[in-house]
């Protein structure tokens, strides 16, 4: 750990402030999606509800470009979502970090893991 | 029913479920699908996707507070991560093709082992001066804070530790939760972590691993935002709750009671899905 690089005290300093600016933007959305939607559709029956039973599947891919996004129930997507990508970040952070302190095998660590959680996303 | 009654209701039971899964350290996920399925009557698959968020939600609360104390091990942690995604993947791509029956069975053997696990933990173990060889290559070993002053400690069998966290990945993947036990089990009897360093890392893993089988669910259609927002919710807040009061209740009783009642559940969920 020279001076000159990022100590590994920041780097947990860093991965902190991350996961907490992540989570609160996270609920955030979550939170403006599920009022707007209880707005909507509160009043409605819960027995055999259409929102309660369908298969959502969210293909990371083409979320933009699906009629629900700009819907209460896309607001609610996209929140989650981000809850999924704080975490690729925070493995970026780190591929970042080792590759700076030049430390190989955890360079190929982290890369190897932000590559799997990338692939489970775009998986069809 | 409304739909607005039915999320108050899911808001409520969920947010006693994060309580209860951190007051008995057995986490919110594991918790919650026997609540969801239970008692809401919900879909096994959708129970797991909505217990999965949350198990990112609470983790990655979890870890970015622990992250400030000193005690995780973000070396130990990658480490043990490149098997715990591989299990995840694998694990989240069996729930599309594994009936559902089973999946039951396993979820329940699965929180009945957590919950013994929790129960019969103990924290004092001898120390080790010497590590195993990979730990000492990959620079594994570690410092804590304990009593006021900083100790060593060296990390043991690291290849019986990948093993295990990569069984625990695939547990994750396949059921939805976070397995913390598992994970914390592993750092603790192979890798022989302190305590508070294996929980620590554990639950800096924890959202890492849920994330890779999110990735999967999302693509199943296991996520669903509708029954996944007040139980979410409901479970950061009482798990952020019992975090807060946990310290102050050092009653084992009182986590053998929780244990035992959530236990119950699961054996509600066994007879509803073979006689309901």
């Amino acid at each position: 750990m020279g001076s000159q690089m990022i100590s590994e005290n920041q780097i947990q300093t860093w991965l902190g402030n991350v996961l907490k600016v992540g989570i609160m933007v996270s609920l955030m959305l979550i939170l403006i999606g599920a009022v707007f939607f209880l707005i909507q559709h509160g009043g409605e029956s819960f027995e055999n509800n259409i929102f309660i039973t369908t298969n959502y599947d969210i293909d990371i891919l083409k979320i933009w470009e699906s009629k629900e996004f700009f819907s209460a129930i896309g607001m609610i997507e996209l929140g989650l979502l981000v809850l999924v990508l704080v975490q690729v970040l925070r493995v970026g952070l780190l591929c970042y970090y080792y590759t700076m302190i030049h430390d190989k095998w955890f360079m190929l660590f982290s890369f190897f893991i932000m590559s799997v959680i990338l692939y489970s996303l775009i998986w069809q | 029913l409304t739909i607005l009654a039915f999320s108050i209701l899911l808001l409520f039971f969920s947010f006693l479920a994060g309580l209860l899964g951190s007051l008995t350290g057995l986490g919110g996920g594991i918790v919650v699908i026997p609540v969801l399925v239970a008692l809401f009557k919900i879909n096994l698959h959708f129970a797991m996707g909505a217990s999965l968020i949350c198990v990112i939600a609470t983790s990655s609360g979890a870890a970015a507070a622990y992250l400030r104390e000193g005690y995780t091990n973000l070396r130990i942690g990658m480490y043990l991560e490149v098997a715990a995604v591989i299990g995840a993947l694998i694990g989240a791509l069996l729930v599309g093709v594994i009936n559902k029956d089973y999946l039951i069975v396993l979820f329940s053997g699965v929180l009945f082992l957590s919950a013994y696990l929790t129960l019969v933990r103990h924290e004092d173990k001898e120390q080790y001066r010497t590590s195993h060889p990979w730990a000492s290559k990959l620079k594994l070993n570690g410092t804590y804070p304990h009593k006021h002053k900083t100790e060593q400690y060296h990390v043991q069998n690291a290849p019986l530790g990948l093993f295990l966290m990569g069984i625990a990945g695939m547990l994750s993947g396949l059921l939805g939760i976070g397995s913390g036990s598992l994970k914390v089990l592993a750092m603790d009897q192979a890798l022989r972590l302190p305590y508070k360093v294996a929980t620590a890392t554990s639950n800096f893993m924890i959202g890492i691993t849920a994330a890779t089988s999110a990735g999967i669910y999302f693509n199943y259609g296991y996520i669903n935002p509708v029954i996944t927002f007040p139980v979410v919710l409901g479970v950061l807040a009482g798990s952020f709750l019992g975090g807060k009061i946990l310290p102050r209740i050092h009653i084992r009783a009182l986590r053998i009671v929780f244990s035992i009642v959530i236990c119950l559940m699961a054996v509600q969920m066994l007879y509803q899905n073979f006689h309901g």
